[in-house]
């Protein structure tokens, strides 16, 4: 780690020419550009979205602001997973930036440099966007805090180490036993010093009550529109409300909550006109499986574009960013850092962990709530904890009749007509089955 | 959507517009009464409306007389005067389920694609797998590997039959199963012994697919490369449970599509009905007279 | 006040109950009027919201009675045994461990002592897992030595029954709150010094003190009396119900409970997670985040379930910023 030099990357130099460079860039603004564009088309969009749209920009208006703030000297702290609390980063008086890519165009330099490892294209995406600099957002990250959560994010943080500081951090990975909280607490605790030595600024008690405050009104925001989209038809889509979530890891977050206030007040009114977002009679699915990082929206564009409505989530792209608040008990810092490690760790129902009986729990309790008529399962090509659980979950989710189709994408744009007929099968089924448990002569099912 | 009537003929037509072949099929009243079938071409709609006006032709109706069009496979959006476009796992089923409604699991192998249905009650799919970018298996498949046997693809099935001991294929991937089949040759193994060994391959990777769906039940296989008595043949030796084939395997999309037309009420569930309602009336093509093979 | 009962926070509530019950033991002897001269009502025993030292209090807990009958020979066996019995049996299946957590003086004691430690800013210690099932034992072995010591002790035949005016109320000996009311009421004057300060009995209110400044709730852990009652827990009317379907497994239950009960966290079947180590003091059920996950319950009706936080903020309490409005789901 202390200074060996590069590893993954001896001859860095003109090893990725400048055109390559500049065309990633180029593919990159374009791709976010149509995925942006395909959101604005939604029907009934609430106008408070544009302001996350801004958000997200490659290159938009907190891009703006971030590299103002690295100019005055602040520092910026990229994540490489929910488990880093951004809390944490903000009460050290650094900004986050969650560093997890949905480009598509990054993954090719990082094939270029690791071979087709059968690595997760997430991680070769971001390990890309990295090595040539495709985003200029990401060249302003002092340091990284990554967990070792999976074996591609473990790696991930290891190969990033090339390229600008790492504070890797050792999750537990399964979840019973004495050791794992502490062991956590403490990893956290090292984070802490890592930031307070990075920004030179002490993370104060007041500090972090204040952002711990901030970040669990958050939560609550979270849950209003979680409350909202439980609705018969709800008013806001499934992509929509990825990207405020998403949102979430990159903004200001006071600003955020103010905003998303705004934005379910204006859904509050859209639901008394009777305004919504999905079309009638939609299929309602709920998204599960590996994440999807904005632009890479490409499964839930084809499952709207399909006659389905995303009614929920289960990813750590969406629901799992804002799950739990921290409830801390005592005053103690000791208190409050455990609580923080306790609140990102426990209630988490990543694949990494074992054993992680409480995902199907969850996902049953939700599928409930939410009125679930069918679960996709997206895993990423590589994402081997996700395709091994997938499973476990069918087998789960067939007990209480729910249906589930199983999805396996890469970054690219090739397998869209077959996600496409899969999809539709899938919806066509849904709304076979809704037909045939309405009818009564079939069978009285009310 | 296009050339909509008010008044709607009693013939529904259901396409089905497959990665190879396109299938077309006339239906009155739950009877079959014509089919035809081409090549898939660069403009599906083009050839479909050339395959209607055939059919039309052939059997003396009018263009008004038609229904309902109903389109699926996968080139079914391009099909513009379609009423309906739905997806092949939704047309299979339905075929299979008018079939033989007992079936539990739907196989249906095609040319770029192998899709395993569950049914659940009232022919619909509770479940289904299809192949992940994977064309191992599918009817592409089996035409390069006959091309590399220089074997018309419509013998392999007799002639890996007649094999002895089948070679053992390993290689699932399109291109290295060739250079795997040339390396065979080149040892001297008969086509007969390797197209038996590629059948097998095939079987087992049919069988994984279906097993994963962890049902039991009775397996329906269809699509075009059931066609293929080898394969069908390896199918039976592995796949541990009863399995039927029809008749016309092939058809049983653009079937399902077809009996997907709006009005159509579903067709009665017993199966001497449908026999009498499927019986006398198919063209030269026996579609449901001597309908299921049924093998132990 | 309304608020508290709607049931938003169990904690101040709880401790206007237990300054209640300390007022009770403790208002003869400020002055109050008694509640009864009837000597049957003095020998009403709770189960263990009162201590036999302190001075004037109208009755005393139930251990004392037990180990009292134990050495000194019960006078009415009917009226001292079995009727005493009966009546504390139906005060404990009536309310459970709540005496514990609501109306035993020395669990508030204790609880100051958290309280202290809090603003100190030092954290709990928490026990190993192995460490909290063996002191689990601890209280029923406490109770089993108790009865095993008073009972020859109350046996004259022996030949030991010099011993009775010295070891009578083994248990009392060294019970910390014995220490702790004696001390008490001497520094605040309402009882002369005595020749005999109960040096036993301080000492291992000192070692309590002391360990319970690091480790919450130490005594309760080891109070015999609790034993009794965690026997006949699962046959009293309170109890915590949890609906599994909701935990998150966030764990804030576990981290927030004094008795470091792990069933509340731990089991994702049974309906009722209390019981044994649980004292009802309902901390879970507040801090719980997920709405109706925890229930506080009576018998069948639910007195308070754990609910989102309305307010937003680190402690629900000091929360200040309004949220969004509740809306009613649909």
């Amino acid at each position: 780690m202390e200074n060996e030099g590069p590893r993954y990357l001896k001859d860095r130099k003109g090893y990725f020419p400048k055109d390559q460079r500049q065309r990633t860039r180029k593919r990159s603004r374009e791709m976010e550009a149509s995925v942006s564009s395909d959101l604005k088309k939604q029907r009934n969009r609430p106008g408070k979205m544009a302001y996350f749209d801004e958000v997200l920009k490659y290159g938009g208006m907190r891009f703006e602001e971030l590299r103002e703030f690295h100019k005055k000297g602040g520092k910026i702290v990229g994540t490489l997973c929910v488990m880093v609390p951004l809390e944490l980063v903000n009460a050290a008086g650094a900004r986050s930036v969650r560093m997890c890519s949905g480009y598509y165009e990054p993954v090719h330099p990082a094939n270029e440099l690791l071979g087709d490892a059968g690595l997760c294209p997430m991680v070769k995406s971001t390990l890309g966007r990295k090595m040539v600099s495709s985003d200029p957002l990401i060249d302003l990250i002092d340091l990284v805090a990554g967990p070792a959560t999976c074996d591609g994010k473990m790696k991930l943080a290891e190969i990033l180490e090339d390229w600008v500081p790492v504070v890797m951090m050792n999750i537990p990975r399964v979840k019973v036993g004495e050791t794992s909280s502490d062991l956590w607490v403490k990893e956290i605790v090292h984070l802490k010093d890592r930031l307070e030595e990075l920004t030179g600024h002490p993370v104060r008690k007041k500090a972090l009550k204040e952002e711990l405050s901030q970040w669990n009104e958050a939560n609550q925001y979270w849950s209003e529109i979680q409350k909202l989209r439980r609705s018969e038809r709800p008013p806001i889509s499934g992509r929509d409300a990825m990207l405020v979530v998403q949102a979430s890891q990159f903004d200001d977050i006071r600003r955020w909550n103010r905003k998303v206030k705004e934005l379910i007040e204006e859904l509050q009114r859209m639901r008394t006109k009777g305004i919504f977002a999905g079309e009638e009679g939609a299929a309602r699915i709920l998204l599960a499986g590996s994440p999807m990082i904005y632009p890479n929206f490409k499964i839930p564009s084809i499952i709207e574009g399909s006659g389905g409505t995303i009614v929920t989530d289960e990813l750590c792209s969406g629901y799992r960013l804002m799950s739990d608040p921290v409830l801390v008990d005592g005053l103690s810092k000791k208190e409050i850092y455990q609580a923080i490690a306790e609140r990102y760790f426990f209630p988490c129902s990543c694949p990494c962990f074992s054993p992680n009986d409480e995902r199907v729990r969850r996902l049953k309790e939700v599928i409930k709530a939410f009125g679930i008529e069918g679960v996709v399962f997206h895993t990423l090509r590589g994402c081997h904890l996700n395709n091994l659980e997938a499973t476990k979950i069918e087998l789960a989710l067939r007990e209480i009749s729910v249906p589930m189709v199983r999805i396996e994408s890469e970054y690219d744009e090739g397998d869209i007509e077959q996600v496409r007929t899969r999809i539709e099968a899938f919806v066509e089924m849904i709304k076979a089955r809704r037909e045939y448990h309405r009818n009564p002569i079939l069978e009285d099912v009310q | 959507m296009k050339d909509m009537v008010t008044a709607r003929g009693p013939y529904d037509l259901g396409v089905d517009v497959g990665a190879i072949s396109t299938k077309v099929i006339l239906l009155k009243d739950g009877k079959v009464v014509g089919n035809t079938i081409a090549l898939t071409s660069m403009e599906p709609g083009k050839l479909v409306r050339e395959l209607m006006r055939d059919l039309l032709d052939e059997k003396g109706l009018e263009r008004e007389d038609i229904g309902y069009i109903v389109a699926t496979g996968q080139g079914r959006r391009s099909v513009d005067m379609a009423d309906l476009a739905r997806t092949e796992i939704t047309a299979f089923a339905k075929g299979a389920f008018f079939l033989a409604p007992d079936v539990e699991i739907v196989v249906d192998i095609g040319g770029h694609g192998i899709r395993v249905m569950r049914m659940g009650e009232m022919g619909i799919i509770s479940d289904f797998r299809t192949n992940d970018k994977c064309s191992s298996g599918t009817g592409c498949f089996m035409d390069t590997m006959a091309m590399a046997l220089e074997v018309g693809i419509e013998d392999i099935g007799e002639r890996s039959l007649r094999s002895m001991v089948a070679e053992h294929v390993n290689a699932t991937c399109t291109v290295f199963a060739e250079s795997e089949v040339v390396s065979l040759v080149a040892k001297g193994k008969t086509t007969e012994d390797i197209l038996a060994g590629l059948h097998q391959m095939v079987a087992r990777k049919i069988v994984a697919l279906v097993n994963t769906t962890r049902s039991k039940g009775k397996v329906l296989v269809c699509g075009g490369v059931a066609r293929n008595t080898g394969i069908v043949g390896e199918l039976e030796k592995t796949i541990n449970r009863e399995m039927i084939v029809p008749e016309d395997p092939h058809l049983v999309g653009a079937l399902g599509a077809a009996l997907m037309a709006p009005r159509r009420k579903d067709p009665p569930v017993s199966d001497t009905g449908r026999r009498a309602a499927m019986g006398p009336d198919v063209g030269k093509m026996t579609f449901l007279d001597r309908l299921l093979r049924w093998s132990g | 006040m309304k608020e508290l009962f709607r049931g938003r926070n169990i904690r101040p509530f709880r401790f206007i109950v237990q300054l209640l019950g300390l007022g009770f033991m403790f208002g003869q002897m400020l002055g109050l009027p008694p509640f009864g001269t009837h000597p049957m009502l003095r020998r009403i025993f709770l189960p263990n919201a009162s201590c036999r030292y302190i001075n004037e209090a109208p009755t005393s807990c139930y251990y004392y009675q037990l180990q009292d009958g134990l050495t000194q020979g019960y006078t009415d066996v009917y009226i001292d045994v079995i009727l005493m019995l009966l009546i504390v049996l139906m005060l404990i299946i009536a309310l459970g461990r709540i005496w514990c957590s609501w109306l035993c003086p020395f669990g508030l004691v204790q609880e100051g002592l958290m309280k202290l430690r809090g603003s100190v800013g030092i954290p709990p210690l928490k026990l190993k897992w192995r460490t909290r099932t063996l002191l689990r034992r601890v209280k029923y072995a406490f109770l089993f030595f108790t009865v095993l010591l008073s009972v020859p002790i109350g046996i004259g035949a022996l030949g030991i029954g010099g011993c009775q005016s010295t070891l009578a109320l083994p248990f009392c000996q060294v019970c910390p709150a014995k220490g702790f009311f004696t001390v008490a009421q001497q520094l605040l004057g309402l009882e002369p010094w005595s020749t005999g300060l109960p040096w036993i009995a301080l000492c291992s209110l000192l070692v309590f003190l002391i360990v319970g400044f690091f480790i919450d709730m130490a005594f309760c852990r080891v109070c015999p009396m609790g034993g009794v009652m965690a026997l006949l827990g699962r046959f009293s009317l309170p109890w915590l119900r949890k609906d599994p379907s909701k935990c998150t497994k966030c764990r804030i239950c576990l981290r927030v409970c004094p008795l470091d009960h792990d069933r509340v966290y731990e089991d994702m079947d049974a309906d009722d997670v209390g019981s044994e180590d649980c004292t009802l003091c309902g901390k879970c059920v507040e801090m719980c985040p997920e709405e109706g996950c925890l229930t506080m319950m009576y018998g069948p009706f639910s007195v308070k379930s754990s609910r989102r936080p309305r307010k937003m903020g680190l402690w629900r309490s000091l929360g200040k910023k309004k949220g969004p409005e509740a809306n009613n789901g649909k």
